[in-house]
């Protein structure tokens, strides 16, 4: 809730060359561990998705975007921690998967999250390169702040 | 049915996802009028080729049904033809004047279908050939024509094949004349484009517009009268500055010839033998 009112109240101001914002609210697609409901994952994420489309006046966009990436992401988590023979259970954390594997998954989750949702608000590859730098610019930045957050938060705990 | 509930347990995610993406696209189409429309308009694409490939489907499962009617349409016409043979002999008719009646007044024509197997475009001399022969009824000098018009004459024929000797041939010459006069001349390629050939020797006073029909005049026995060739495209001074020359747009695009109609024009013979004796 905090991270929705923060996209729209702040970070929605910050369009990173006048294209992509950063999304803070992907936080909620990496809070995950492996033995997650999926069907509640993607029940919450419906309401969030909702939450932040009545502020954006785009019903739907966030949504079905962030219902998607609920649905799929447990696939790509398992794609990167299970090649690397780790527990059977495991939560996507900062600290226990390392900065190297936590940086690919949020990435990819980024990128993913940014296509669909531009695609939904666009429908339409007709201005392709506007697109791709929304894609881009949007990944970079809300990659940037994930990362940034997870800092401040693996310093706080440290101390 | 238990296996049924464990497989609908299984993947109920996949239900759930589905039913979730459901809503999200009723909401997106509802709220989102640009979106809206877009999805309206992949929509009704998606539904137009789908009762396209049914209704494809439809007339080809009703083939058979339609083939039963066109054969019972047959057998009634057949019936008529009986019948209107029957009261032309009672009031009269010889079975010979009748078959004479057909043979001329209604000038029966039969057509052989052919398709172009081989076809030469850039050469002085262009020659076409159809997979049709001499077993089909196929014999020398007899017209060829497709959809929009006269495409030449058969120049040679073996059992199975044939050969054309289309209008873009320079030895190529069929008479024909303005549609609705009877002004006639010479047409012959000059081998300036594929789409064209010239009309000459037309006379000074004929009365020709551009835009005018080009028909066949009927008086060789390989095309009957009336068959379109093309339209008046130009009209020029002929050779000898003592006629006209019409450049004309030819019908036939030889460039994209399939399907021909070989006119076995067998009640031509007797003419045919007839001017052979003064040739």
């Amino acid at each position: 809730m905090i991270c929705v009112l923060l996209q729209v109240i702040f970070f929605d101001h910050f369009h990173v060359m006048g294209y992509g914002a950063p999304l803070i609210y992907i936080l909620f697609l990496l809070d995950y561990r492996s033995n997650d409901n999926v069907i509640s994952s993607m029940l919450w994420g419906t309401l969030l998705g909702l939450f932040v489309d009545m502020f954006h006046d785009s019903i739907g966009v966030n949504m079905m975007a962030m219902v998607f990436m609920v649905f799929i992401r447990g696939k790509i988590f398992d794609m990167f921690v299970r090649n690397r023979k780790l527990n059977d259970e495991y939560t996507l954390d900062f600290s226990s998967l390392g900065i190297n594997i936590y940086t690919q998954i949020l990435v990819i989750i980024t990128f993913l999250y940014c296509v669909c949702l531009s695609w939904l608000e666009d429908i339409t590859f007709k201005y392709f390169l506007q697109f791709l730098l929304k894609v881009v610019t949007g990944t970079f930045s809300t990659t940037a702040l994930v990362l940034f957050y997870n800092f401040l938060r693996y310093y706080r705990r440290g101390r | 049915m238990k296996n049924l509930i464990r497989f609908l347990a299984k993947n109920s995610h996949w239900f759930v996802f589905l039913l979730l993406e459901i809503i999200g696209i009723i909401l997106y189409s509802q709220f989102n009028s640009r979106q809206g429309a877009v999805i309206f308009s992949s929509v009704n694409n998606v539904a137009g080729a789908f009762y396209q490939v049914s209704s494809s489907l439809g007339t080809y499962l009703n083939l058979k049904k339609e083939n039963s009617a066109l054969h019972d349409e047959n057998v009634e016409l057949n019936m008529q033809i009986a019948q209107l043979r029957e009261q032309l002999q009672d009031v009269g008719w010889s079975a010979d004047t009748l078959s004479k009646c057909i043979d001329t007044t209604l000038n029966v024509r039969y057509l052989i279908k052919a398709r172009v197997i081989n076809n030469t475009l850039f050469r002085k001399d262009n020659f076409i050939t159809l997979d049709k022969g001499e077993t089909d009824g196929i014999s020398k000098e007899m017209g060829v024509i497709d959809s929009n018009g006269i495409v030449g004459v058969i120049f040679m024929t073996s059992k199975h094949y044939s050969l054309v000797l289309p209008l873009l041939n320079s030895q190529s010459s069929i008479n024909c004349k303005v549609a609705m006069t009877e002004f006639f001349g010479a047409l012959s390629w000059n081998r300036e484009s594929l789409r064209y050939a010239c009309l000459n020797d037309l006379p000074r006073h004929s009365i020709v517009e551009k835009g005018d029909k080009i028909v066949t005049n009927g008086f060789s026995a390989v095309f009957p009268a009336g068959l379109p060739v093309g339209e008046v495209e130009e009209i020029l001074d002929g050779d000898d500055n003592q006629s006209y020359k019409l450049k004309v747009k030819l019908g036939v695009d030889f460039a994209n010839l399939r399907n021909v109609y070989v006119i076995d024009a067998r009640i031509d013979e007797e003419r045919r033998n007839l001017e052979s004796l003064v040739k």
